[in-house]
């Protein structure tokens, strides 16, 4: 009797030591190695998660699993059966969206720290999530969301991303030097200045890797933020979808950018995004 | 009997307690609360092509 009672003790330390269930998403897009300073994965942060469920399957082609406690926190999108970004029920004061990147730090509790004595706010603490890694979710001094991760089985590869798939970030800043100075400090980039057309740009590199973007924020009394980039092969027919499944559009096609190459949306539940051509 | 009871309770006790020691988390962003998105959902605003270069070489 003694022996099965504490086989029975020993067994509910092994369940009850062991990490719940949860989905194995970012295992499926790790490879061996690390990129520090990249942007490796992507949340959207939603407080109507039904509403962009719809969009983001009708314009791009995704389809969403749902995960979570009962089926209605966490959803994962995916395209062509490979994970692509997660979406999370978040309350926001404004109800609308934003997309989130998480980029990749050596450690995440070290770079959270300093974001917090260089004037951040930390929304969440680093905290390990099974199947993802340490991940910590922070506020900007300028009030621009992002994350910082340390993935449990290694980054993606920095490879040109497929179709309907995300291609990078870029910060829109109200005060660039202020945040190329935050960032720098943070995550240890170097920064590389160009000129894109007439606008002043900056490029955060790190380990001969370009990692982010960064320009003036060219949208007046609307506070920093990032902005995602999704390489659709068709901006005109990506975007008359996008319009008819809701999204405002910021910023139609011109030949004057890009060749007419990009788009800017709003989607339904007010997240910003480009839709980009991108062929190099 | 009386020991049986108080192991049969604290193997229920663990059970219940041990989950925080594996100290991970299934989610992580749900139950967070945020400002929301930079652009509300009010607003039409639009961006001034001057400004904007058409993203970077990625």
């Amino acid at each position: 009797m003694k022996k099965l009672l504490w086989s029975l003790v020993f067994s509910a330390i092994l369940v009850s030591c062991s990490p719940s269930a949860a989905p194995p998403v970012l295992t499926e897009v790790s490879t061996p190695g690390y990129h520090p300073g990249r942007v490796v994965w992507y949340t959207l942060a939603s407080p109507n998660p039904e509403v962009a469920k719809n969009f983001y399957e009708s314009v791009f082609g995704w389809t969403t699993t749902p995960y979570g406690d009962n089926n209605r926190e966490l959803w994962v999108f995916q395209k062509d059966q490979k994970p692509v970004a997660l979406m999370a029920r978040y309350k926001s004061d404004n109800n609308s969206g934003e997309w989130i990147g998480s980029i990749s730090a050596e450690d995440v509790e070290q770079a959270s720290s300093e974001a917090k004595s260089l004037g951040a706010t930390i929304l969440a603490k680093p905290v390990a999530v099974a199947n993802q890694g340490m991940i910590s979710y922070v506020q900007d001094p300028q009030g621009a969301h992002f994350s910082l991760i340390r993935m449990a089985g290694g980054d993606p590869e920095p490879n040109l991303a497929s179709l309907d798939s995300f291609l990078g970030m870029e910060l829109w800043s109200n005060d660039t030097e202020q945040s190329q100075k935050f960032y720098t400090d943070i995550l240890d980039y170097e920064i590389e200045m160009r000129q894109e057309g007439d606008v002043d740009y900056t490029v955060f590199k790190k380990n001969n890797l370009n990692c982010l973007g960064m320009l003036q924020n060219p949208v007046e009394n609307v506070r920093s933020h990032w902005l995602p980039y999704i390489r659709v092969a068709d901006v005109n027919a990506a975007l008359a979808k996008a319009r008819e499944h809701g999204a405002t559009v910021l910023l139609e096609p011109s030949f004057d950018i890009r060749n007419g190459s990009v788009a800017i949306i709003l989607d339904p539940t007010g997240a910003p995004l480009a839709l980009q051509v991108y062929n190099p | 009997m009386k020991k049986r009871i108080i192991s049969l309770l604290l193997i229920l006790g663990l059970s219940l307690f041990l989950p925080a020691c594996a100290n991970m988390h299934v989610t992580g962003g749900v139950g967070l609360n945020f400002s929301g998105g930079p652009y509300g959902m009010r607003v039409t605003p639009s961006v001034n092509v001057g400004m904007y270069g058409g993203g970077y070489r990625w």
